[in-house]
């Protein structure tokens, strides 16, 4: 299978609503090269969380790791949506945070909403459509962890 | 009620043409056949057994007139001319097609409706009591609430891929008229909380195969507080909540096996965090809210002119007996709210065909301020109509079988799609719902029987909320042959419980004298002006259970499966 791409999301923020730019940034690593094993960090500050991972339970505070990635198995399981929110809007992780595993384009704008900076998605990735697929919906009732206040919170 | 702003629009609007799109896909073979299925449930749409079948979400079952004739329109033109509502106050399409969902979804925008979150592992319509606005024993509107709720969990990022689906319900009355016990979240505003709303919050109710009663999370919750509230309690759920078996997958499962307590010290600690980035709702935000669903056409002349519901009554024994039966008082002195039944003999419960449709929205216009809404108990309201106008009303509904005088009695009984419809279902609803229609025609024996709530469901799913009838009705499958159970002394309001099996099943040609039986145990054993539950409490299931199956040894024998 071929190696999957990294996407890198860029915010346009405009005054009501915003719309994303995805551009392809590099290949993704190939599985089990770096990484020592789940919860552990590889040598160039990337960690790697799965959806049973809790954040209060890190090895070490958030802010000290360059990449955390977390880990789709199957992309209808949400949690790795409330660990992204949790570690943009409480811990204040400032890093990269990239999705991997099994995510769908469809999907892209709200991990991109829950803190979400890079996708690592399938190589044969329609870009074109990737980007119609992230900006299908500019407008939020919620507060959004880039863009702050929705109308509602 | 709320009208759409533009962000609102344009968020629909933006919603819809995403669906569109998604479809298009799929149809196109670009979508897998698991990516779609779970793209379109979010959407409401079903593949069932005969054509696709479309959810439509009714927020807190309110409608305006120009909505119910936006649902007709869609009903001729989609579908076979009628609709089904629910009894989470929304209404069901059987009989679309596929790749005309997104055409159907456009219509539907012009009038500010949709589909979003009606099926799926989401945050679902946000119910409410049907007489919000208008019960005397209210405390608050609590539709405001509801309004903040369904725009805070539209398309949430966070929440789109629960473990299960999620159901709130709000109430701001003394008696709850919205089930909120038996929600993953109920909300009831708690009465003496001065200038601010203050909320009690139930937690991990629900029915389906495992019922539960929901529990107190939050004696006291300010009402600034509540979408942060809600989402500690959310985001607990989607990071604990069992994914492994769908059918413990639900927050009332993850709520009783860690325990109330300690459910509550992770969301309390999770709702600490929250607070510090989030400071909670603006009180201006409230008011604004509140300012939609403030009611203020009331005509003051109106109570001077009631003398004319007295003369009616006095000289039509039939309008009086409507009036008894299908309206109830209003906190605006001369005026009623009256319920259109949509239980007629021989119609399935909650269905209505476009024409009857049309009809209600003229007449709501005409006499109610041209709003509708939708009752969990699949019957439709005209909330605010002059007494003086009743008469005018009843003439126009009875054109339309809208008049039917059964509102609370047996045959107002609540009903799934049953087997005939819905692809989980296990037993026919339908043909039983028929049945014990032809059985009970006798409207004086129906008022001698008195209130009583008769709920059936198709499969253990319970979407026709069998455990919180007085009598409930569960379809079972046995050897492929539709079954039914019976359950008695559910309820679901302030004296809420989870009703009691009585014992074996019945075949399809049993089920209805089997009811019969039961409620000649009533009338035998009742007290003066006792009604059906009040019985069942003091006696309990055995005088049913030995009046249902008399000689227990051989229905033991024979039905044992």
């Amino acid at each position: 299978m071929a190696i999957p791409i990294i996407v890198q999301i860029r915010w346009r923020p405009n005054a009501d609503e915003s719309s994303i730019g995805c551009s392809r940034i590099g290949q993704a690593v190939a599985p089990n090269k770096t990484w020592q094993s789940h919860r552990g960090c590889s040598d160039d500050g990337h960690l790697q969380l799965g959806a049973t991972d809790r954040v209060e339970d890190l090895p070490s505070t958030p802010g000290t790791y360059r990449v955390i990635e977390i880990d789709f198995s199957v992309f209808n399981d949400g949690r790795g949506y409330s660990l992204a929110r949790q570690l943009r809007t409480q811990y204040q992780y400032a890093g990269e945070l990239r999705a991997t595993g099994d995510i769908r384009i469809d999907q892209a704008d709200m991990l991109a909403r829950c803190g979400f900076d890079t996708l690592e998605l399938p190589a044969d990735t329609d870009m074109a459509q990737l980007e119609t697929a992230i900006n299908a919906i500019t407008v939020h009732y919620q507060a959004d962890v880039q863009l702050g206040s929705g109308s509602v919170s | 009620m709320y009208i759409y702003n533009e962000p609102d629009r344009a968020l629909l609007a933006q919603r819809t043409e995403q669906f569109a799109g998604q479809v298009n896909r799929y149809l196109a073979g670009e979508l897998a056949e698991d990516e779609f299925q779970q793209l379109r449930l979010r959407n409401g749409l079903y593949m069932e057994l005969n054509a696709p079948m479309l959810r439509v979400a009714i927020p807190y079952g309110l409608l305006s007139s120009g909505q119910l004739r936006a649902l007709a329109r869609v009903a001729r033109t989609y579908d076979r001319g009628y609709g089904h509502f629910t009894t989470r106050q929304n209404i069901q399409f059987n009989w679309p097609k596929l790749e005309q969902v997104p055409q159907l979804l456009a219509d539907l925008s012009q009038v500010e409706m949709h589909a979003i979150q009606t099926s799926g592992s989401v945050v679902r319509n946000i119910t409410s009591d049907p007489l919000a606005g208008v019960a005397a024993d209210e405390i608050e509107d609590p539709r405001p609430w509801c309004e903040l709720l369904r725009q805070w969990s539209t398309l949430h990022p966070e929440f789109n891929w629960l473990p299960r689906k999620f159901k709130i319900a709000v109430t701001g009355a003394r008696n709850d008229r919205a089930a909120v016990r038996f929600h993953d979240i109920g909300l009831q505003v708690v009465d003496e909380a001065g200038p601010n709303t203050v909320f009690r919050v139930w937690v991990g109710g629900g029915l389906g195969r495992s019922p539960f009663m929901g529990q107190v999370i939050h004696e006291r919750l300010p009402g600034t507080q509540l979408l942060n509230y809600v989402e500690a309690i959310l985001r607990i759920y989607n990071l604990e909540g069992r994914r492994d078996n769908k059918h413990k997958a639900r927050i009332k499962i993850l709520v009783n096996a860690l325990g109330i307590d300690v459910f509550k010290v992770k969301v309390d600690s999770e709702w600490a965090l929250i607070q510090k980035v989030q400071p909670g709702l603006s009180g201006e935000i409230v008011e604004q809210m509140r300012a939609h669903f403030v009611e203020s056409r009331y005509d003051p002349s109106a109570p001077g002119k009631s003398g004319r519901l007295t003369f009616d009554c006095d000289r039509n024994a039939d309008f009086a007996r409507w009036v008894a039966h299908n309206t109830t008082l209003h906190r605006v002195p001369g005026y009623r709210i009256i319920y259109a039944s949509l239980k007629a003999p021989g119609a399935a419960p909650g269905d209505l065909g476009a024409k009857g449709m049309e009809a209600l929205a003229g007449f709501a216009e005409r006499y109610s301020f041209g709003e509708i809404r939708v009752s969990h108990e699949q019957n439709l309201l005209l909330a605010h109509v002059r007494e003086a106008d009743l008469y005018d009303l009843w003439q126009g509904l009875r054109i339309h079988r809208l008049a039917t005088p059964n509102i609370g009695t047996l045959t107002d009984m609540i009903c799934c799609p049953g087997a005939d419809y819905c692809s989980l279902a296990h037993a026919s609803s339908l043909d039983v719902a028929s049945m014990i229609n032809q059985r009970f025609d006798d409207l004086d024996h129906l008022y001698d029987l008195g209130d009583i709530s008769l709920k059936m469901s198709g499969c253990i799913n319970a979407c026709g909320h069998h455990h919180l009838g007085h009598i409930g009705i569960l379809g079972v499958k046995k050897r492929d042959e539709h079954w039914y159970q019976l359950t008695l002394g559910g309820a679901p309001g302030n004296d809420g419980a989870i009703g009691k099996r009585l014992g074996p099943a019945f075949a399809a040609d049993e089920i209805v004298e089997a009811l019969e039986q039961v409620l000649r145990a009533y009338l035998a054993w009742r007290r003066p002006r006792e009604r059906f539950i009040d019985t069942w409490r003091r006696l309990g299931n055995t005088p049913f259970k030995e009046a249902v199956y008399g000689d227990t040894h051989h229905r033991t024998d024979t039905l044992a499966a």
